[in-house]
C-alpha cells in the first residue's frame, strides 16, 4: 500500500500571540470563526483550512491528530485553577478532552467520517502517518487531514497534511521505510511516497 | 480477517480478575468529594490504595496478559501498546509556577507502562473522551490486519482524580443516588475508576474466545459535549460498524451498550437502537451498573468484563433490570452466558461528538 500526500501545510503560532489576535488572524486569512477555541485548537484549523481546496465528500473525509503535549495553555490554567481551590467551569472542563480541537476542526472543515486524537511521548509525525495509513487501510477511499501539533519554546508549529491510499489493491502494509524517522521505530511501517500536489 | 482476543483482565469494582472471581455489584461502596464539599458515590477498586498501587497492579494485568499469550521476551520486545485514557497521570501533575511547560507529554503514562513490561517502546495514547480505549481496539485491529505488528496490548486506563470530580460536577451529570442505566428513572452517571486489558493477535487461539469483526468511528459536529438526542449520528456509526464487519443488524445477538444513565446519552442511544431495530432488538447489557463510569478505560474494560465471566454464569444484569420495578428503556440480556451469543455489538459515545462502535463474534474452540 503506498499513500500519497497531496497537499500539505504547516501554521507557526508564536508563543506569546494572544488569543484575541489568533482567532482574528483565522477569521481574516480563512473566513473562519474561531469563537470559543483555545490557541491549540487555532493553530491546528488555520494550518488545515488551506487544505480544504483539495477536499472531497464530507462523509469520506477522516481527521487524525496527534500531539506530544495537550492544549498547555488550557490544561494547565486548568490545573492551577484546581490548585487554588477556583471553581472548574463546564465549558473549560469539556474542552480539555483531547479531541476537542478535533470536534471543532471537523465541524468548521465539514469533516464527517472517522476522527481520532493521539498522543505519543515522541516521534509524533512519523507515529501520525502510521496512523493515518492504518485508517486509509480500512477506509481505502477515504481522505484523512493529519494534523500533528509541534511545541517549541518559543512557538508552536501544527503541520497538517491531506492523504489519500493510491493502491488500495495491496493487502498488507509493506516494510518501506519513510526517512529515517520511520526508520527508527524498528516496526514495519507504511510505503509513504510523496507526490506533487494534484 | 479478523483479529482474536488471546488475553483479557480487568481490575475495577468487581474486583482485581487476577487474583479472585469478579463480583457484580450495582451499587457504589465509596465516595468521592468534591472541591466544594458536595459528596457523591463512587465507583473504588478494592484494595487498590493510591497512583502507585494502582500503577502496580497495572504492570502486572500486562504481565498477565503477555503470559496468557505466551509470548517470548522477544515477542514482547516487538509487540505494541494501545492506551485509551481520559485522564492519564493527571492527577499526578504538579503545578508549577514561572515556567512555561511543565505539563508531561500525553505519552508519559503509556512510556511507563512500556518500560515496566518489556513492550515496544512507541506506544500510542488515544484521548477521544469516553471513546478512547474502544477506538484503540478499532485501531489494533486495522494494524494487525496490515501487517505492521504481530501482538497488540490494548489497556483502558482511568484513575480516580480531583480534576475529573470537580469536571464532572460542573456539568451537573451525577448521581447522587444509583446509577440505573436504561431506565426512565436514570438520575445520572457515577464515577469509578478501573483498568481493562486485552492482548490482540491475528493467530487464533486454541480455546474458546471473541474475534473482532469490524468497527467504527466519528464525529458527530452538533455539540462539544453532547450527541445528537434522536440517534441519528449513533445510528450510522453502528452501520458503519456492521458494514465493517459483514454482518447484517439480524444477526447480532447482544447489545452492550455505552449506558452512562445520563439523560442525553440514554435517550440518544436507545433512540439508535430502536430505529435500527423497530420491530424485535436484541437484549442489551451494561456494565456501568457495575464499575460505574470509567469515561476512556470503558471500552476495554467493559469487554475484559464481558469476557471475564466464566461461560458456566450468566452475563450479569443489574438488581434494577431483573425486578421490573423500573420501566426499562430496552429489554436486558436474561439468563444467557457468553457461549449462546454469537455476534456481540458494543456501543460507546464520547465529549467531543466521538461515537464508536465495534462488532465481536464469539469463536466456539
Amino acid at each position: 500500500m503506498k499513500i500519497q500526500i497531496i497537499a500539505h501545510n504547516q501554521f507557526i503560532q508564536p508563543r506569546g500571540m494572544s488569543n484575541k489576535a489568533l482567532r482574528q488572524l483565522v477569521k481574516q486569512r480563512y473566513a473562519l470563526d474561531g469563537r470559543r477555541q483555545d490557541n491549540f485548537t487555532l493553530a491546528g484549523l488555520a494550518a488545515a483550512a488551506s487544505l480544504r481546496d483539495f477536499f472531497i465528500a464530507p462523509g469520506q473525509m477522516a481527521l487524525v491528530t496527534c500531539a506530544e503535549y495537550f492544549s498547555i495553555e488550557l490544561v494547565q490554567k486548568m490545573l492551577l485553577d484546581l490548585h487554588e481551590k477556583r471553581p472548574i467551569g463546564p465549558v473549560d472542563f469539556v474542552t480539555t478532552v483531547g479531541n476537542a480541537a478535533n470536534f471543532f476542526i471537523a465541524r468548521a472543515l465539514n469533516i464527517h467520517a472517522g476522527n481520532l486524537f493521539v498522543g505519543v511521548q515522541e516521534g509524533a509525525k512519523a507515529q501520525a502517518f502510521r496512523l493515518s495509513a492504518t485508517h486509509l487501510y480500512a477506509h481505502a477511499r477515504q481522505y484523512v487531514v493529519q494534523l500533528v501539533w509541534e511545541e517549541r519554546e518559543d512557538s508552536r508549529i501544527c503541520h497538517a497534511w491531506l492523504i489519500r491510499a493510491v493502491e488500495p489493491q495491496v493487502q498488507q502494509i509493506k516494510s518501506v521505510a519513510f526517512g529515517d524517522v520511520l526508520q527508527s521505530t524498528g516496526l514495519k511501517v507504511p510505503c509513504v511516497t510523496v507526490l506533487p500536489p494534484v | 480477517m479478523a483479529v482474536y482476543l488471546h488475553g483479557s483482565a480487568s481490575i475495577s469494582a468487581c474486583g482485581n480478575s487476577l487474583k479472585q472471581p469478579l463480583r457484580f455489584c450495582d451499587t457504589a461502596s465509596a465516595v468521592c468529594k468534591t472541591s466544594s464539599g458536595l459528596t457523591y458515590p463512587y465507583y473504588a477498586i478494592p484494595d487498590i490504595d493510591g497512583w502507585q498501587s494502582l500503577l502496580d497492579s497495572t504492570l502486572q494485568l500486562v504481565s498477565h496478559l503477555l503470559e496468557q499469550g505466551g509470548l517470548s521476551k522477544r515477542q514482547r520486545a516487538k509487540t505494541l501498546l494501545f492506551l485509551g485514557s481520559t485522564s492519564l497521570d493527571i492527577g499526578q501533575v504538579e503545578v508549577q509556577h514561572g515556567s512555561d511547560i511543565w505539563l508531561p507529554k500525553i505519552g508519559n503514562l503509556a512510556k511507563i507502562i512500556t518500560a515496566g513490561s518489556g513492550l515496544h517502546a512507541h506506544s500510542l495514547s488515544f484521548n477521544t473522551a469516553c471513546t478512547a480505549s474502544l477506538n484503540a481496539l478499532i485501531y489494533a485491529q486495522h494494524m494487525l490486519e496490515s501487517g505492521q505488528a504481530e501482538h497488540i496490548v490494548v489497556l483502558g486506563f482511568e484513575a480516580r482524580n480531583q480534576l475529573t470530580v470537580d469536571g464532572f460536577d460542573s456539568l451537573a451529570l451525577m448521581s447522587e443516588r444509583r446509577l440505573v442505566t436504561f431506565t426512565e428513572h436514570a438520575s445520572g452517571l457515577i464515577l469509578g475508576e478501573g483498568v481493562g486489558g486485552i492482548l490482540l493477535s491475528k493467530v487464533k487461539p486454541d480455546k474458546a474466545c471473541f474475534k473482532l469483526l469490524g468497527g467504527a468511528n466519528a464525529c458527530d459536529i452538533t455539540s462539544l459535549s453532547t450527541t445528537r438526542e434522536d440517534g441519528l449520528h449513533i445510528r450510522q456509526v453502528i452501520e458503519q460498524c456492521l458494514l465493517q464487519a459483514g454482518v447484517q443488524a439480524e444477526e447480532v445477538d447482544l447489545i452492550k451498550v455505552h449506558g452512562t444513565a445520563t439523560a442525553n446519552n440514554d435517550s440518544a442511544e436507545s433512540a439508535a437502537l430502536r430505529a435500527l431495530y423497530p420491530d424485535t432488538a436484541p437484549p442489551v447489557c451494561a456494565f456501568k451498573p457495575f464499575t460505574g463510569h470509567t469515561l476512556g478505560a470503558c471500552g476495554v474494560l467493559e469487554l475484559a468484563l464481558l469476557d471475564g465471566v466464566s461461560p458456566d454464569c450468566s452475563i450479569p444484569v443489574p438488581g434494577y433490570a431483573e425486578s421490573g420495578l423500573a420501566p426499562l428503556l430496552m429489554p436486558f440480556v436474561q439468563g444467557k452466558s457468553i457461549n449462546d451469543v454469537k455476534h456481540v455489538l458494543l456501543n460507546h459515545s464520547g465529549f467531543g461528538g466521538n461515537n464508536a462502535a465495534l462488532l465481536l463474534e464469539r469463536e466456539t474452540r
